[in-house]
């Protein structure tokens, strides 16, 4: 059985500044893949050439989802196959609620129209999980929320929109602990469900306390480094990134913060 | 506000208490005003108004009223001018007689074209004498720290003897990296190819009025060229280049700064500049060529009677870049706007300016950028003060043609108010031709912060020095941006400025 | 009657005339007296507060204040109790051809009201509308105006408004600018009372050849004032626009705080925006801000929206949309409302 996310010597460039230079990626129905590197190593960037971010341009490689070949795939049409990316800062939208927004492109994917009634309800479960108020739906799209009520959001549309592929970018960061436990939940949730894919980038997360992952991998200077089980997560935990970059021959670091 | 249906007798007391509430407020806050008027250090201006200058008969034989075409022709034949000179000053002047003054702006009312006519003959500028500049001008110098040698050619006199041998110094090192720096006068007669193709092409004499005025009767001024590749690393001052005669009124200045060079010319000084007749007309055409730089800053104060109409432009061309440094302070009327013309792809110019209007002043300067490639930049970085009833006026022009995609744009300007007399305006003008433009422009006026104030007074600093502070550090961007010793003479400037005690 | 071009929206304070925005040219070119039929009666207005406010400032032009008083086919005079909103449709068509206008709005003090003006065309013809609007704000009263436009590509709009706000009083304007091949608008507010407020905002799409001059002059007089403007539109095809709003701070108008916001969305590389936001300021003690940007739809914002499965022209068409609600929040009738959203998106997703 093919992958459901495959990535072939990925090189991605942005204002022709070379970020990922040759990354290799294969992630299986159902496994959680966690991907860590220092700061500036390209991860987000990774996540976000797998969703095509228009500021970057993929230079050489192959993207494939579920075995067709996705490369010249716009952003739209790949979250259409399923393929799910949270954002740290997610656009504002006035004039349009979460409600309108989350059934407008719900009813996009599906390509179904859908009840007003039934959504509404479904929302407000959904909603309740991630204990969020139920005003929340009614209010403009990220207008005004903090940081926490974003990324609540952000998991809130990845319970309704339904993807198989979840990419977490840094999902803690900016969350109080009573968030990050209900986020963590919602994700842990989710994933064992319905047998979904996720790919977190991360550390540290606490959302590792409740999503078990399956695989780590360890991105440097734009290279996948290293690749192996959960046990490269407590290691870089410990002891930072220098013993990987010994192990290759690169220059350690000193100082290293790793948050 | 929320209203519900009112009854009427409810309607009446509502409003009643509404106006109470609004008159002790009111008073509230005038009491407050009041008071914070009482403690401010308003110093007394002094009463400048147009600076008499004394014995006008002393110098040569009045010519009559009006520039006219023998006076043009006799500047020419005094300077021995080569014939495609003098045909380019006349064709200037038959411009000049064309165009009005313009219908926006200062007042230029006051300004009395009759009265250049006598006073630019090249004779009776060098005669001016010391002892007619006024005892504040010289008072100033002392303040700032001008050496003496330096006296003579910020007052509009004769030779400085300090200045002449270091200039030449100078020049010895230059030529050794094939650079040219010589006054304008020189240039026409060494360098007249060069000269011909590039005099009056950038800055245009149909441009305005005063352009025209200028190439009429431009008079002294550097030229300065820099070979391909040459990286000139002391910057060049113009106060060395002040022999020529009519020199401070009218001096054209043209800077070539050839493929992949670069160079940082420093123009005028911070101690005022006095002259005989109260109009300063100067030009300034700047080319930097295909990766080349250049920094142009200048302080320009003029002594208060001055009309200081200044034309500057620069074209750049490809990959160049143009940085402007400019502080405007002094003169009665400034009206200063230099242009970047940014011709070649990935051309950037960066404008960096502070002007200081105190009373009796209008400085109504700015900026203007011209998008015509793509992926062209640039940002304008204003600062104005205005106190004691001076004006002080921002106006730009971005810029951005068809077929200029990808470019990018900032503009940030500040005005700052120090009294209720003053004026600060802000007129700024847009315009886009293409969707592929990235674009922004803040714009904020207001006075100092009273809180900053307070708490700067809380660390022991009285009030005035807090201010003087606040508004240095609004200076800051400008000031940080010249040599050191102009930027300290830019703040002992400032702190003048602030006390009143300049003339 | 001459055929000499007539220019109008003069800048208080003018600039560089090459540059040609220091006023507009105007596209009346209707001269007959023609009734209009839409509605039962034309109405009458008090006169001498329109010498009272024609003291204050001309509107758009002396000369389209003049035809508006020749040609006038419709006045009506409000004052403004009980909280009702006054709404009125003035369609134009071949029947009607010309709609001129002059509307006067009293808000007596602590009254609150909205009044709608909700111009369109029913058909192709070319149409001509010229409209003043007097108000008069009284003390420690609230009124809004929504002035929605949209009449057909080839029609001429040409609108004046012109306030005067009291103490404590506020003027909220909201004006949608969805049609019409030449726009004129004029604003002119004189803050008079001490804690005066004005608050605009203005939706606009400009497609076609579409030309839109959106003038503002916001004045600060009394004490302690507030006022703010907004412009968010859209330009596409050759459209051009141009906004030229004025924060005046009246020297004695100490505590006053005056903002103005302009920002344009390009989506063709044909069309021009022109902006120039004034600040003029005679007192010290005061707080001006204005910010203008344009450019094309943020392609992080793009970016988002696609990533949540809208395709790219959904995905403008909602961003272009959501930048006029707030000016689309003010309009009382929730059907209106959507229905210009939908006009919005539908204009987008087609071009």
């Amino acid at each position: 059985m093919s992958k459901l996310l495959e990535v072939n010597n990925l090189k991605v460039a942005v204002s022709d500044a070379e970020i990922l230079k040759g990354v290799n990626l294969e992630i299986g129905r159902g496994e959680v893949h966690v991907l860590m590197g220092p700061n500036g190593a390209g991860k987000s960037t990774l996540a976000r050439a797998i969703m095509a971010d228009p500021q970057f341009e993929q230079v050489e490689g192959d993207i494939y989802y579920d075995g067709e070949n996705i490369n010249e795939l716009s952003p739209d049409e790949r979250a259409k196959l399923g393929i799910f990316l949270t954002f740290q800062n997610p656009l504002e939208v006035a004039g349009i609620s979460i409600e309108d927004f989350l059934r407008t492109t719900k009813m996009e994917l599906t390509g179904e129209d859908i009840s007003v009634l039934k959504f509404k309800r479904e929302l407000q479960e959904q909603m309740q999980d991630l204990d969020l108020d139920l005003t929340y739906a009614d209010r403009y799209l990220n207008v005004g929320f903090s940081g926490g009520e974003k990324k609540k959001g952000e998991i809130l549309q990845m319970s309704v929109l339904d993807p198989d592929l979840i990419m977490l970018d840094e999902p803690d960061s900016g969350l109080d602990v009573d968030a990050v436990r209900i986020v963590s939940e919602t994700v842990a949730d989710f994933l064992s469900d319905k047998n979904k894919s996720c790919l977190i980038i991360t550390h540290h997360s606490a959302i590792l306390e409740s999503v078990k992952p399956d695989y780590a991998h360890i991105l440097i200077g734009g290279k996948m480094v290293k690749q192996g089980g959960p046990e490269l997560i407590e290691r870089v935990n410990h002891e930072g990134y220098n013993w990987v970059r010994e192990e290759l021959g690169l220059a350690k670091v000193n100082g290293e913060v790793l948050r | 506000m929320t209203k519900q249906n009112i009854d009427l007798r409810d309607r009446e007391r509502i409003l009643a208490e509404k106006a109470a509430k609004r008159e002790v407020l009111k008073e509230a806050r005038r009491k407050e005003r009041a008071e914070k008027i009482k403690e401010r250090t308003y110093v007394e201006e002094f009463d400048r108004g147009v600076y008499d200058i004394k014995n006008p008969n002393k110098y040569e034989i009045m010519l009559s009223k009006g520039l006219n075409e023998e006076i043009v022709r006799e500047i020419s034949a005094i300077k021995e001018e080569p014939d495609w000179m003098l045909e380019k000053r006349l064709e200037a002047l038959a411009i000049y007689k064309q165009l009005e003054d313009p219908t926006w702006g200062p007042d230029l009312s006051e300004l009395n074209m009759d009265e250049i006519a006598t006073y630019i003959r090249p004779k009776a500028q060098m005669e001016s004498n010391w002892q007619e500049v006024p005892d504040e001008i010289r008072k100033t110098f002392d303040l700032l720290g001008i050496p003496e040698a330096e006296l003579d050619y910020l007052s509009g006199v004769g030779a400085q003897y300090d200045s002449e041998v270091v200039y030449h110094n100078m020049k010895d090192y230059l030529s050794l990296q094939g650079v040219v720096y010589t006054d304008f006068e020189s240039a026409v007669e060494e360098y007249p190819e060069i000269l011909q193709e590039y005099f009056g092409t950038c800055l245009k004499p149909d441009l305005h009025r005063y352009s025209a005025l200028h190439y009429a009767v431009w008079s002294g001024g550097s030229f300065v060229y820099v070979p391909e590749g040459v990286e000139v690393d002391i910057p060049l001052q113009s106060y060395f280049r002040m022999n020529a005669p009519g020199a401070g009124q009218f001096e054209h200045t043209l800077i070539i700064v050839e493929k992949g060079a670069s160079l940082h010319f420093i123009e005028g000084c911070s101690a005022p500049r006095y002259n005989t007749i109260n109009l300063h007309a100067g030009g300034v055409e700047l080319f930097v060529k295909e990766d080349a730089k250049l920094r142009y800053s200048t302080i320009e104060n003029w002594s208060r009677n001055m009309y200081n109409l200044n034309s500057k432009r620069a074209i750049v061309d490809k990959n160049g870049v143009i940085e402007w440094i400019s502080g405007s302070f002094g003169s009665r009327v400034s009206m200063l706007y230099p242009a970047s013309i940014l011709v070649g792809e990935g051309a950037r110019s960066e404008f960096t300016g502070i002007s200081f209007a105190g009373a009796g002043q209008t400085l109504d300067t700015g900026a203007q950028v011209v998008h015509k490639a793509p992926n062209t930049y640039s940002t304008v970085e204003t600062k104005s003060i205005s106190k004691g009833g001076g004006q002080a006026v921002y106006r730009s022009l971005v810029q951005v043609d068809e077929g200029a995609y990808g470019c990018k744009s900032n503009t940030d300007c500040q005005s700052l108010m120090l009294d209720s007399h003053s004026r600060g305006d802000t007129i700024p003008t847009i315009i886009l031709k293409n969707d592929d433009v990235d674009f922004g422009h803040e714009a904020k006026i207001g006075r100092i912060d009273d809180q900053a104030i307070f708490y700067l007074m809380s660390r022991g600093l009285s009030e005035e020095e807090a201010k003087a502070m606040i508004v240095r550090g609004f200076a800051e961007p400008v000031a940080k941006e010249l040599p050191l010793e102009y930027a300290v003479e830019m703040n002992e400037l400032i702190n003048l400025e602030l006390k009143g005690a300049i003339g | 009657m001459s055929d000499k071009m007539i220019r109008g929206n003069t800048l208080p304070a003018l600039t560089w005339r090459w540059m040609d925005v220091n006023d507009v040219e105007i596209k009346l070119k209707n001269k007959d007296i023609i009734p209009y039929t839409a509605l039962d009666g034309v109405g009458k207005i008090d006169e001498r507060m329109k010498q009272v406010f024609y003291d204050l400032d001309h509107g758009i032009s002396e000369e389209v204040v003049r035809m508006n008083n020749e040609q006038c086919n419709l006045a009506n005079h409000w004052e403004i109790s009980d909280n009702k909103p006054i709404e009125l449709k003035l369609p134009q068509s071949k029947e009607n051809p010309l709609l001129v206008d002059q509307n006067q709005i009293v808000v007596p003090p602590l009254q609150n009201g909205t009044v709608v003006l909700y111009n369109f065309s029913e058909d192709e013809t070319r149409v001509e509308r010229n409209s003043t609007v007097l108000i008069d704000v009284e003390n420690d009263a609230e009124m809004t105006l929504v002035l929605i436009q949209r009449l057909n590509e080839k029609s001429v709009s040409n609108v004046s408004v012109v306030a005067r706000v009291g103490d404590g009083a506020r003027l909220n304007l909201a004006t949608v600018e969805l049609g019409a091949g030449n726009t004129v608008f004029h604003y002119m507010v004189d803050m008079e009372g001490f804690g005066a407020e004005s608050h605009v905002k203005t939706a606009y799409l400009g497609s076609g050849n579409d030309r839109l001059d959106l003038f503002y002059h916001v004045r600060h007089i009394g004490e302690e004032c507030i006022s703010d403007i907004q412009v968010n539109g859209a330009l596409m095809d050759h459209a051009v626009k141009s906004f030229r709003g004025t924060i005046d701070f009246v020297e004695g108008c100490s505590g006053s705080d005056g903002n103005e916001e302009e920002f344009a969305i390009l989506l063709d590389d044909t069309v021009r925006s022109i902006a120039v936001p004034l600040l003029l300021a005679n007192e010290d003690d005061i707080v001006g801000n204005h910010a203008a940007s344009a450019g094309q739809i943020d392609d992080e914002q793009l970016f988002y929206l696609m990533s949540r499965g809208l395709s790219r022209k959904e995905s403008e068409g909602l961003i272009v949309e959501s930048r006029m609600t707030p000016t689309f929040d003010q309009i009382p009738d929730q059907e209106l409302r959507d229905d210009l959203r939908r006009e919005v998106h539908q204009r987008i997703l087609r071009r």
